[in-house]
């Protein structure tokens, strides 16, 4: 029961850490500062994509724990 | 001398007091309580004929009357001195109640015949009545000195070393309430076992805690031979008490003397830390300067970055300790240890020489060998082959494919696809880019079972979300030197406020994570008290980065991170050291 719990928990955390990660990558499609001209931007989409991938990755693993939850 | 009278009561008090706690510990250990059964007197009296448990009985009873009566004095008598300071007076007035408090649990616990049971409440009152008569005792001992202006080195280094020396005596107090419990006969009626955690677990966290106070005491206030010898009996009596684990748990009574020892000593310790003066105008340590080239063969070396592999290989090591084959061989880890060396070390080394262009323009890395033009960079990079083939070699002949793939993976991961291309073109470097460090406890794990688990993936998962806070406090703090070598690290393209926000979400994200591994079963609750202690800091430190966004918070962050890491993979490896 507390390891439901405490699974739970963490999903909670996560689900709430992702939603904002997912906000700070869709906010900086447009730069808030200006960096140096030699710094190579990257392109918005794919950067939206590596946190979309990341947090599907992470989904797929807690899904695994769930699983396994004793 | 002022307060002789307060002083001499507060140390008559505090010695009842813990011959009451010494002598309740014998009680339950020996299950006297029952051989006593009225209160405050046993009923059928005492003769000579008597039994020793009638004797440990009554003898408890009277160490508790004397204590008891000591700290009434001592409050009268604090009460009559006004001029005494605060935190000598207030705990002095404070003992009575308590221990009128703690009487009435005692008296309670007879009437109800839970006498098998230490219950703690009971002893909890008892460590804080003792609270009440020995930090009196240590802030009369040690007046506050004139107020001096240390740099802010120093008051870093001693708001460091309070923290700790709390941290301990929280510990030392855990530990006695664990003690107690294991103490009980019948470990079921016992509120003792709400504890987080057993005796081994809480032994373990005040260890760690108490040898970190002895080395933070040691290294900013080594000066200071008081405190260095109190941290020192801290430590050494906590090893003491670690020798009583290996009595029977009936005799485990006898160690709640002792811890109640431990915490008295803490709080001496906590108390004199925050009192003593700091050290003042001390000069900072001279570094010769090298002006002498260093020889090639340290170049070399350096090439592999030892100082990051260390951290790596931590990683690695506790992985192969906590898998569920149980401890590996040595041979095993030697070999495993060698070619995780060489494995990173060649990675490191290319990505030497395909960083030569960045290096150069960062004052933390121009130094290195290629930048500095004392290596060629083809060198570097053959080099950094030929250790990353005898890597995925020597872990194929000596561990098992599956480790030799994880390697490689990780070689091509940093050297390739972080190197050449992540770390060029987004800011999303550092995070996707944490996989190759994430790899090496995949290595240590598979090296031992020659599969892979969830628990595996849950380790790499801490420490790809561990990555993110760790390099982005070092680049906040190095930001022009990426914004000159063109590094789009987050700090150069998204602004510092943003950085700080995105640093916080991380590190909660990872804390809460860490607490993954025990919900899956894969560890104890040992773990996931080390892991709460120790992600408490971090969530702080990541705080004061987002808040207050100034040098102190983010290099705080950066060392501390370094430190977290090494210490949860022990926690892991301590949790299951206990579970086995």
């Amino acid at each position: 029961m507390l390891a439901h719990i405490l699974f739970w928990l963490i999903v909670v955390v996560f689900v709430a850490g992702q939603a904002l990660l997912l906000r700070a990558a869709w906010r900086l499609r447009r730069p808030r500062v200006q960096p140096p001209d030699h710094v190579p931007r990257s392109d918005p989409r794919s950067d939206l994509g590596w946190t979309l991938v990341t947090a599907a990755a992470t989904a797929v693993m807690f899904y695994a724990a769930f699983a396994a939850l004793p | 001398m002022p307060h002789t009278t307060v002083r001499r009561l507060a140390l008559a008090g505090a010695t009842a007091t813990l011959l009451a706690i010494a002598s309740g510990g014998l009680v339950t250990a020996t299950l006297s309580g029952a051989a006593c059964p009225g209160w405050p007197l046993c009923s059928g009296g005492l003769d000579l004929r008597a039994g020793p448990a009638v004797w440990i009985a009554a003898g408890h009873r009277i160490a508790v009357l004397l204590a008891a009566l000591l700290s009434l004095w001592g409050a009268v008598v604090a009460w009559r001195a006004r001029a005494l300071e605060t935190w000598a007076r207030l705990p002095l007035l404070l003992a009575p109640p308590l221990g009128m408090l703690q009487t009435l649990l005692g008296a309670l616990i007879v009437q109800l015949g839970l006498f098998g049971a230490a219950d703690v409440w009971h002893l909890a009152l008892a460590l804080l009545v003792l609270a009440c008569q020995v930090v009196p005792l240590a802030v009369l001992a040690q007046p506050r000195g004139e107020a001096t202006r240390p740099g802010g080195r120093a008051l870093r280094e001693a708001r460091r070393l309070r923290a700790l020396t709390w941290w301990s005596a929280g510990a030392a107090a855990v530990l006695t309430l664990a003690l107690s419990a294991r103490a009980a006969a019948a470990p079921m009626t016992s509120a003792a076992t709400f504890l987080p955690v057993n005796s081994f677990g809480a032994l373990a966290m005040a260890g760690v805690l108490a040898s970190g106070t002895f080395w933070q005491t040691w290294r900013s206030r080594r000066a200071d031979r008081l405190l260095v010898g109190i941290a020192a009996l801290l430590a050494g009596l906590i090893a003491a008490e670690s020798l009583l684990l290996l009595l029977p748990p009936t005799a485990a009574g006898l160690g709640v003397g002792l811890g109640a020892l431990v915490w008295s000593t803490a709080l001496v310790l906590a108390v004199l830390v925050a009192r003593r003066p700091l050290p003042v105008g001390a000069p900072a340590p001279v570094v010769a300067a090298r002006s002498e080239r260093p020889s090639l063969l340290s170049d070399y070396l350096s090439l592999t970055k030892p100082k990051v592999i260390s951290l790596l290989l931590v990683t690695t090591l506790a992985a192969m300790y906590i898998t569920e084959a149980g401890a590996p061989s040595l041979w095993l880890v030697l070999w495993t240890m060698v070619g995780g060396y060489l494995a990173a070390g060649g990675a490191g080394a290319i990505n030497c020489a395909f960083d030569q262009d960045i290096d150069v323009n960062m004052g933390r890395t121009s130094r290195r060998p290629v930048p500095s033009g004392r290596i060629a960079p083809r060198s570097a990079f053959i080099f950094g082959l030929v250790l990353s083939l005898l890597a995925v070699v020597v872990l194929l002949l000596f561990t098992t494919p599956l480790a030799a793939l994880f390697a490689t993976l990780g070689i091509v991961y940093y050297a390739l696809f972080y190197t050449r291309w992540l770390k060029r073109s987004t800011w999303q470097n550092i995070i996707i880019g944490g996989g190759a460090g994430a790899l090496p406890p995949l290595v240590g794990w598979t090296a031992v079972t020659g599969n892979l688990s969830l628990a595996a993936v849950v380790l790499f998962a801490i420490i790809f979300y561990w990555t993110p806070p760790h390099f982005w406090a070092l680049a906040l703090v190095k930001q022009k030197d990426y914004a000159r070598a063109g590094v789009p690290m987050l700090p150069v393209v998204a602004g510092e406020a943003e950085t700080r926000w995105q640093i916080l979400v991380y590190s909660v994200l990872m804390v809460a994570l860490s607490g993954l591994l025990t919900a899956i079963g894969a560890m104890g609750w040992v773990y996931l008290g080390a892991a709460a202690l120790l992600g408490a800091p971090f969530l702080r430190y990541a705080w004061n980065t987002w808040r207050r966004g100034d040098q102190a918070s983010i290099w705080g962050l950066y060392k501390y991170s370094l430190l977290y890491l090494a210490l949860l993979f022990a926690a892991m490896v301590l949790d299951r050291a206990i579970l086995r």
